[in-house]
């Protein structure tokens, strides 16, 4: 094991299957140089692999999505970067209706193997054309499959599951988690898509969550086992194919449900996994379910305003106490 | 270089205009009598380019279209049955009766020939740009002018041409972007001159002219083979109509028809003549092939199962997932 951040150990997992396979490539904007974007993900790989294979190209996201599928359809493996979770809405053809489309409308002939990383916070301070949450909008999007890890070791695993899957993967990556620190192993590993993984095992309460919303669950059950609630936290890793039998196992085991995401709360991911409960699980549950998730409001250019539609610690405890009434 | 066609290129030319014709044309009839249904794009009037472009391109190049792929589609050699065997939506056909005919692709003949949304494909032909230049081939995309305002088309050029990707574009110019014509919607008189904006060769030529077209492709498919980056090729044609179900009732494009040397296949039969390479009984030994193959495609496709209706479920992904 070796101790790294997470930017550091998506790096890692880019650079590792850029050399176990040469027709993975990269390309996005401001991605070469020693900089490497404006989050250093891509820092140093131009230098390593060549402009050939470190592509930055002009601010032209539609035909970013469009290399994407064109190279994918082609036999390539090409890992796009869209800057940010909100410019996301500039691929929406090319990821939904194209890459989206193609396996099943070519009749399961054409593969779609690309991987297209983006960046995600509500409390960037940029407002609502650089800062803003559409996580929920690939849950709409057959044949998508959307990943979103919270630690270095599931970043890495799940960035070289997803440029090894042939079909089309959205990578999300939230920019505070970048300099979280965690264990790595030495050796290759991937983490299986649509895999969901208990963070902390506990009794009582399930708090469903992702990426960021990980480390306020886990501050939250501590706090919580202090007042005697065992917590349980499930980390989806993957929002689509999202894992039912996890989700399932861990209702029926606890019966209480808060569910935390940063996205918008209405018709958020988390509505989506409410949804699939009360159709599922309703047998299980001895309370209602309860999402903690961002307000539905355009992100503000203020700390202050933006306090005031963010989520964190403080409303996954409420709601927690909510659901143990 | 040699960028003139030789005596069997264009009997070879002549045979697939013949082909995309008669196919086209069996379209739009047996739509109108209900016999097929869906959405439907023929590319009637324009069968000199799609044929002529596969004299170009070699037979693992990459072909990347939008609307109106059906003739380039046949050109290209995919499964002539498999097309008909789509358009009948059966399972047989080339995409399991899912796409239809404006989702035609069939990637055993590197060909994805088909693309709904406009202007999209100019991207995805770009993507096939990065493959072929690792590859060492060519990709050649083509659309109708209507696709050009796009910003992917705009895009692409800019990409293609920093990256010296191995494109072809080709602008299929004619003249209507659905019921639009294109001088309501189109800034500047030529789509070949927007090369210039992105400093890569382009040219205009006489789109219903299978040897104007030759020439010039050959030229620019010698440039991009040897690295120097994409070229832009603009073909003056003319559509006979928007979708199956308008063919010859838009009052100009019947006046338009009316000129035999409108007509790419007429034109190219009166020159074929005076060079002494047509006679009347290889005319319709050409003809009758295309009937003898289409009545074969249209055999298979009415003899081919109808999918059910769960069928494709499990090929949303293509690889099963854990949940």
């Amino acid at each position: 094991m070796k101790n790294m951040k997470m930017v550091d150990a998506i790096r890692e997992a880019l650079r590792e299957e850029m050399h176990r396979d040469e027709d993975v490539f990269l390309i996005g904007e401001a991605i070469g140089g020693l900089q490497g974007g404006p989050f250093k993900v891509t820092m140093g790989l131009e230098e390593e692999f060549g402009k050939a294979r470190v592509v930055e190209t002009a601010i032209s996201e539609a035909v970013l999505g469009g290399v994407a599928v064109g190279a994918a359809a082609y036999g390539m493996r090409p890992v796009v970067e869209i800057m940010f979770g909100t410019l996301m809405t500039l691929v929406v053809d090319e990821i939904h209706t194209q890459a989206g489309t193609l396996f099943y409308t070519s009749g399961g002939k054409i593969n779609c193997p690309c991987v297209i990383r983006t960046c995600n916070w509500v409390r960037i301070i940029s407002g609502p054309h650089h800062c803003g949450n559409i996580d929920a909008f690939w849950v709409n999007s057959p044949g998508i499959k959307a990943v979103t890890p919270s630690t270095p070791y599931d970043a890495k695993g799940l960035m070289k599951a997803a440029i090894r899957d042939n079909d089309p993967v959205i990578f999300m990556e939230y920019s505070p988690l970048y300099t979280k620190m965690g264990d790595v192993p030495e050796e290759d590993y991937i983490i299986p898509i649509g895999k969901a993984d208990i963070k902390l095992e506990g009794s009582d309460v399930t708090v469903i969550c992702y990426a960021t919303t990980v480390g306020d669950a886990l501050e939250s059950a501590e706090l919580m086992a202090k007042e005697g609630v065992s917590v349980e936290v499930l980390d989806l890793r993957t929002i689509i194919p999202y894992d039912k039998e996890a989700i399932r196992a861990s209702v029926e085991k606890t019966g209480r449900v808060v569910i935390a995401y940063e996205g918008y709360k209405t018709g958020g991911v988390g509505s989506e996994i409410a949804a699939f409960i009360a159709e599922e699980c309703i047998d299980s549950l001895s309370a209602p379910v309860v999402r903690v998730a961002c307000k539905d409001i355009p992100n503000p250019s203020n700390p202050i305003l933006i306090d005031g539609i963010a989520i964190g610690k403080r409303e996954v405890v409420d709601a927690i106490r909510r659901v143990m009434v | 270089m040699n960028t003139t066609l030789d005596l069997e290129d264009k009997l070879d030319i002549y045979q697939k205009m013949l082909q995309i014709r008669a196919s086209e044309l069996k379209m739009c009839e047996l739509f109108k009598k209900s016999e097929i249904v869906g959405h439907m794009l023929p590319c009637l009037g324009q069968e000199a380019i799609p044929s002529t472009l596969a004299k170009v391109y070699a037979p693992d190049d990459y072909l990347v279209t939008a609307h109106r792929g059906g003739g380039h589609y046949m050109a290209k050699g995919c499964d002539f049955n498999a097309m008909w065997a789509e358009l009948y939506g059966r399972t047989t056909g080339t995409t399991k009766g899912r796409g239809g005919q404006i989702h035609l692709m069939d990637m055993s003949h590197f060909a994805l020939t088909g693309n709904a949304v406009v202007g999209q494909h100019w991207g995805i032909a770009t993507g096939a740009g990065f493959v072929a230049r690792k590859r060492g081939k060519m990709t050649v995309a083509v659309g109708g002018e209507g696709s050009t305002n796009r910003g992917t088309f705009h895009e692409s050029l800019n990409m293609a041409a920093v990256q010296k990707l191995p494109i072809l574009y080709v602008v299929e110019f004619n003249n209507n972007q659905m019921y639009s014509h294109s001088v309501d919607t189109t800034a500047g008189t030529r789509i070949a001159t927007r090369a210039l904006a992105y400093d890569i060769p382009g040219a205009t030529v006489d789109g219903n002219a299978p040897d104007a077209i030759y020439e010039k492709a050959v030229e620019f498919a010698e440039h991009i083979k040897s690295g120097k980056g994409p070229c832009l090729l603009e073909c003056i044609t003319g559509k006979w109509t928007d979708s199956v179900s308008n063919v010859r009732e838009l009052p100009e494009i019947v006046e338009w028809m009316k000129k035999p040397e409108n007509d790419c296949i007429a034109r190219f039969e009166v020159k074929l003549r005076k060079e002494g390479i047509l006679t009347d009984a290889l005319e319709k030994e050409c003809k009758d092939r295309v009937q003898e193959m289409l009545q074969a495609a249209l055999t298979f496709a009415q003899n081919s199962p109808k999918p059910n209706p769960s069928d494709g479920i499990d090929e949303v992904y293509s690889q099963p997932v854990y949940a």
